[in-house]
């Protein structure tokens, strides 16, 4: 019978993941001594008070920035909301330094009194092979196991997974009763063939880390908006002159084209920086890869002002975007407190809503006013570029800037938005992260 | 958008090293049903799972000051040894009330067709390993799975390498036809 299928077995169950057991952290929890933090704030309470500075700074950037100017303003970048305190444990002090202090509850030699007779050599080689894989012994039982622990790395092999694996095979060697410098054994026929299981344990996850963490994002953003003017003569009123002097007040437009007849004419288009909020999660598949996704929302406010300079069509547009972002980031380098990435993705957001207020003026005083709700929802395609770094404010909490460079498609509809006039803008993203 | 490098294992583990219990419970939400997996390869009873489970995660969580990070997957490899370590050490102390490992050698006859295990999903083939004889199961997981040699498996469970294979060879025929009883149902 050939050993296909208990290759397949071993592939598998390294891979697999059984039910966490019920109760269990709350036991492991009481047994290390972590208790809920009292009388100390919360990180994540610090983080939400953060968001809550944040937000009014937000709100008052709004204000600020979507009061009408004739120049468009320099991106800007918006900042975050929402506390969302979780959790927070602290450690009792007391018991994580007799943790600490006496991190190996049972030596190999008391486990070895434990087994039946006639099997004193073979013990269990517990904690002499379990932390010793890493060349530094996290438990120093006796000699034996540290000096094989020591002698172990360089004949695993010069990376760190090697020596873990030829460290674990030496340790075991050791446990089992044989001489430290016997030389490491190869597995007999099957395991020679499928190499170590710690091997392959490891070679596993030097490529990726399954089942990593999540993180929610809360960010904001903005692109640089838009202004320009298309200046003409009117003379589209011509034709309508003759009805005008009865009827235009009855019909701003008509008045607009009449009185701007052979004048300088022009179309003034501003786009202000849209603004996005959105919420996101994040999932590592390695310790440097990981993707993103999440629900975004975006406001695109425009004033289009087309005429002369005291009659005109000042014409207010605000269309409503939700998107879905998914985006690919990769940490290339990380401080203590610090993480610098780079990211790529896209966004497809679909507009929803749109709503239009036309406001007719005549010697520049406002004659009629009519809103009309965006017949055309087009959906929006763009790629995104950016280096992102992020800091620590609290354990779970980060802070993180993203500036980039973003790439929007035609959307094929008849809509003026920033968009459109500026294919590709500098965008920038401003968010808290809270790790969960 | 944002990202969730907050807590790659490297910076998790200077996190908890640095006192931060919310790290902690990370590192434990991260790997505790890998970890669970393997505990639950070599024991069947639930609360005796859970229980060494708990005593995995006391010593990896009273020890990880010491441990060095060597890479990615290095932490999680040095959890699964410490668990492995502990359900070992379950299995060697309650010996006398699980199946005795005899050390006869039985031939049995060898099937020349292998099963096909890859119709098997993956949570079937878990619990029939589990459903094995604590023997068998053992040593199948420590030799198919975990890759260790007879001579390593006798010194760790304190039999003779004869057993090992006996045991060995017993287990592979009993998963065979629980593999082969389920493809042909």
């Amino acid at each position: 019978m050939n050993n296909r299928w208990l290759d397949d077995i071993r592939k598998r169950m390294h891979a697999f993941k059984a039910d966490e057991p019920e109760g269990l952290w709350e036991d492991l929890r009481g047994e290390l001594g972590i208790e809920p933090a009292a009388g100390r704030r919360s990180p994540l309470l610090l983080g939400g008070t953060v968001a809550l500075a944040f937000a009014a700074v937000a709100v008052a950037f709004l204000v600020i920035r979507f009061t009408p100017r004739t120049q468009p303003a320099e991106s800007d970048l918006l900042a975050v909301s929402t506390p969302a305190p979780r959790y927070a444990e602290t450690v009792h002090p007391e018991r994580r330094e007799e943790l600490a202090s006496n991190p190996a509850e049972e030596t190999l030699h008391q486990t070895g009194s434990d087994l039946p007779a006639g099997s004193s050599t073979a013990a269990v080689p517990g904690e002499a092979t379990g932390f010793s894989g890493n060349g530094t012994t996290a438990e120093q039982h006796g000699t034996d196991e540290l000096s094989v622990s020591e002698k172990a790395a360089p004949q695993g092999g010069s990376t760190g997974n090697g020596n873990a694996a030829a460290a674990q095979r030496e340790t075991l060697e050791a446990s089992g009763g044989e001489n430290t410098e016997t030389p490491i054994e190869t597995a007999e026929p099957s395991g020679s063939e499928n190499t170590s299981a710690w091997d392959e344990l490891l070679r596993d996850e030097s490529g990726r880390s399954k089942g990593n963490g999540l993180s929610v994002n809360l960010f904001a953003a903005g692109v640089t908006g838009y202004s320009n003017s298309v200046r003409s003569l009117a003379d589209a009123g011509l034709e309508v002159a003759g009805q005008a002097g009865a009827q235009w007040e009855d019909s701003p437009l008509l008045g607009i084209m009449l009185f701007n007849r052979g004048e300088n004419t022009s179309l003034r288009k501003h786009h202000y920086q849209p603004f996005r909020v959105g919420l996101s999660l994040s999932y590592n598949f390695t310790d440097r890869l990981a993707l993103t996704g999440g629900l975004t929302y975006s406001l695109l406010p425009s004033v289009f002002k087309e005429g002369g300079d005291s009659h005109y069509i000042e014409t207010r547009q605000n269309l409503h975007y939700v998107g879905v972002p998914l985006t690919l980031n990769y940490n290339f380098y990380s401080l203590p407190s610090w993480d610098f990435y780079l990211s790529g993705g896209t966004l497809a957001e679909k507009c929803v809503t749109g709503k239009i207020t036309d406001a007719y003026f005549i010697g520049c005083k406002a004659v009629k006013e009519e809103s009309s709700t965006v017949s055309e929802k087009p959906w929006q395609f763009s790629v995104n570029l950016s280096a992102g770094v992020q800091y620590r404010l609290a354990p779970a909490v980060r802070l993180y800037a993203e500036p980039g460079l973003a790439y929007y498609f035609n959307d094929g509809s008849n809509l003026s938005t920033v968009y459109k006039e500026r294919p590709l803008n500098f965008d920038f993203r401003l968010g808290l992260r809270f790790a969960f | 958008m944002g990202l969730g490098l907050l807590y790659d294992d490297r910076t998790l583990l200077k996190r908890i090293k640095a006192g931060d219990n919310a790290a902690m419970r990370e590192l434990y939400r991260r790997y505790v049903r890998y970890l669970s997996a393997i505990c639950s390869r070599y024991i069947s009873d639930d609360e005796d799972v859970k229980d060494v489970l708990q005593d995995a995660f006391v010593k990896i969580f009273s020890s990880i000051g010491t441990f060095e990070y060597r890479g990615s997957g290095s932490l999680k490899a040095w959890m699964a040894r410490i668990t492995l370590n502990q359900a070992l050490k379950f299995l060697n102390k309650n010996r006398l009330s699980g199946v005795p490992l005899d050390d006869e050698f039985h031939n049995l006859p060898d099937e020349d067709e292998e099963p096909d295990s890859k119709k098997v999903p993956s949570k079937v083939l878990f619990q029939m390993i589990r459903d094995l004889p604590e023997g068998y199961r053992t040593v199948f997981n420590l030799y198919v799975v975990e890759g260790r040699s007879h001579k390593e498996i006798a010194g760790m469970l304190g039999i003779s390498e004869a057993t090992s294979a006996s045991q060995l060879h017993r287990a592979k025929a009993a998963l065979a036809d629980k593999i082969r009883s389920y493809t042909n149902e």
